[in-house]
């Protein structure tokens, strides 16, 4: 009997232009870890970058009308209506990738922010801190959201208080906003944790400017996708990238193969590393 | 010498009868209820009262027998396949976290995995019979920490460094109710936790994933309400409850969206905990620990669904397209 599943499949990934600048970026290494681990699945991928102005217009993607791709892994995180149409209007098994949505029974594959957060925050209170501060990128994308509240929630259950002029912006905030540096006076926190790795630099800049130095004056811990280490800083909780593109891949190929069966949203969990 | 053969057979007989619950109630001069109420972990029972019967219980063999009676079970289930020996640890009269539907899941589980004892303790009596144990919302503690373990929830204290956790998605789980509610075109949405002592560490998470879910629609959060009357008096539309059955919720005429177990019907919206999965990976994890002692996987989040009651149905707009049913 002739087999009428196809050996190879072809998958279309959609990313936006803004996160394809950088390839050593969080989208720039999660994209190229999906097509790696797709090509060990023997999957052909297909890539579609997406103009900011197209997701504003809410203007389908071509690959979605392209006969030959028999699924869609979407990575990044995108403005809701243009979200919402591709859901309502795929015909083809999709994916999401550090994306979710509630509504529609979309599959997705999230990394895990808020307790990774959590236990990089919780490392810092092991290790005797009591004043942790927070700095966060100019974003309110889900991601710094989970990564804040899974600060807050760490310093919450340790009965620490959580202070607002202690949460810094590492950058510039959009008109009308007010960007909160580092304290001018006032008692310092003897710890921060970051956001990302990006943040982190930042800080390392601004303590450096003030003649503070980590980790003898102020310890910091972050989130990262590459597990790099600022010199001095403390420990980073990693998110597993290359584990992410893996179940992505595969979830994805079983539903081309086997049903669009809704299989739900699932975390993959990092790793804290710690120095030394 | 017959008479005595006999004599001993029935003696024999008598002592491999099983012991009932009616045998302790009569030796300890209590009702049967009673003793079903103190072994249950029920209320109405004096703690010295609750402490007698149990003891009473495990010298006249009461327990062990339930116990084996599990075992052999299970023994026959997974004869001559996996051979780890697993229990469930929920704590001092706590049955009720686990009722006759979560055993059901339980039981299932363990076949799917093939593990050969499925046991509640209380406390860590037996636990040098098992090699792994799989924790309910609390730590191990005493000689259960010995043995390799995986914590299911958050348990009461925070997340220790170097423990497993398999956690239902509380935090997401919030964010995901204050979505759909938001599509349903609510904008007021309010979120009733216990009151001051009684709060949780999952209740914490569940706030935050309402506060998340506010911030990432634009909206103010409000405050942890306590009581129903506050969630009226600040006007809200909608309210997200830490509980299921919220006592006097359902006559304020507010939509609801609350957490309750898989095995529930909630008449509300509602994001429900995937007890099955949760027991999957604990047994997953568990058994890993035990092929490679000093594995440690951290925590593990795993995502319920959220199921469309009677009463969000009704009141959800129509949406075309593949949206999510109960």
């Amino acid at each position: 009997m002739k087999n009428t599943k196809p050996d190879c499949m072809s998958i279309g990934v959609l990313v936006q232009e803004a996160n394809t600048a950088d390839r050593c970026s969080f989208y720039g290494m999660l994209f190229q870890k999906v097509v790696l681990e797709a090509a060990g699945q023997e999957c052909l991928t297909m890539l579609e970058i997406v103009p900011k102005a197209s997701e504003q217009e809410c203007v389908l993607p071509r690959c979605l009308s392209n006969e030959g791709i028999q699924g869609l892994l979407v990575i990044g995180t995108w403005e809701q209506p243009y979200l919402q149409n591709i859901l309502q209007q795929a015909e083809i098994p999709l994916v999401l990738l550090d994306e979710s949505d509630a509504f529609y029974a979309c599959d997705a594959i999230l990394p895990e922010n808020y307790f990774g957060m959590y236990q990089a925050t919780r490392h810092l209170i092991d290790m005797g801190h009591q004043n942790i501060g927070f700095v966060r990128p100019a974003s309110t994308a889900p991601c710094v959201l989970d990564r804040y509240f899974g600060w807050r929630c760490a310093l919450e259950e340790a009965g620490l208080a959580v202070r607002e002029e202690w949460i810094l912006d590492s950058e510039e905030l959009p008109a009308g906003k007010r960007r909160r540096s580092f304290p001018k006076g006032g008692p310092l926190p003897t710890a921060f944790a970051a956001s990302d790795r990006k943040a982190a630099l930042w800080l390392a800049r601004i303590l450096e400017k003030r003649g503070l130095s980590i980790p003898e004056d102020i310890a910091v811990v972050s989130v990262s996708y590459d597990g790099n280490l600022l010199p001095g800083q403390l420990a980073s909780y990693r998110l597993d990238l290359e584990a992410m593109a893996r179940r992505a891949v595969r979830v994805l190929s079983k539903k081309i193969r086997f049903g669009d069966n809704y299989s739900g949203i699932r975390f993959v969990d990092g790793r804290l590393e710690k120095r030394g | 010498m017959i008479g005595k053969g006999i004599a001993k057979d029935d003696q024999a007989k008598e002592r491999l009868k099983p012991v009932t619950m009616n045998d302790i109630a009569k030796r300890l001069d209590v009702s049967t209820v009673t003793v079903s109420n103190a072994l249950s972990g029920r209320d109405g029972v004096g703690q010295d009262m609750k402490r007698k019967i149990l003891q009473e219980a495990r010298r006249m063999g009461y327990l062990r027998s339930m116990e084996e009676s599990r075992c052999v079970t299970s023994k026959e289930i997974g004869k001559n396949l996996y051979q780890k020996r697993v229990a469930v640890y929920i704590g001092r009269g706590k049955h009720c976290l686990l009722d006759r539907e979560s055993w059901r899941f339980l039981d299932r589980q363990m076949e799917q995995e093939q593990s050969i004892a499925s046991l509640i303790l209380e406390d860590d009596t037996d636990a040098g019979r098992f090699e792994g144990v799989i924790c309910v919302g609390l730590l191990p503690e005493g000689r259960l920490r010995e043995l390799p373990s995986v914590v299911i929830g958050r348990g009461t204290a925070p997340i220790k460094p170097g423990m497993d956790y398999v956690i239902p998605g509380f935090y997401a789980g919030a964010s995901m109710l204050v979505d759909v509610l938001h599509r349903q075109g609510h904008r007021k949405i309010a979120f009733l936790g216990s009151p001051a002592g009684r709060q949780t560490l999952a209740e914490r998470d569940e706030y935050l994933g309402y506060c998340r879910g506010m911030m990432l629609h634009g909206l103010p959060a409000s405050g942890w309400e306590q009581d129903v009357e506050s969630v009226v008096r600040q006007g809200a539309t909608a309210v997200i409850a830490s509980k299921w059955k919220q006592k006097h919720l359902e006559t304020t005429g507010l939509s609801r969206a609350a957490f309750a177990n898989d095995w529930d019907e909630p008449d509300c919206l509602a994001y429900c905990f995937k007890w099955n999965i949760l027991f999957h990976k604990a047994l997953q994890t568990l058994h890993r620990k035990l092929e490679q002692p000093g594995l440690c996987c951290g925590v593990q989040t795993v995502i319920g669904e959220i199921r469309q009651g009677k009463e969000s149905a009704e009141q959800a707009p129509d949406q075309a397209g593949k949206e999510r049913t109960a």
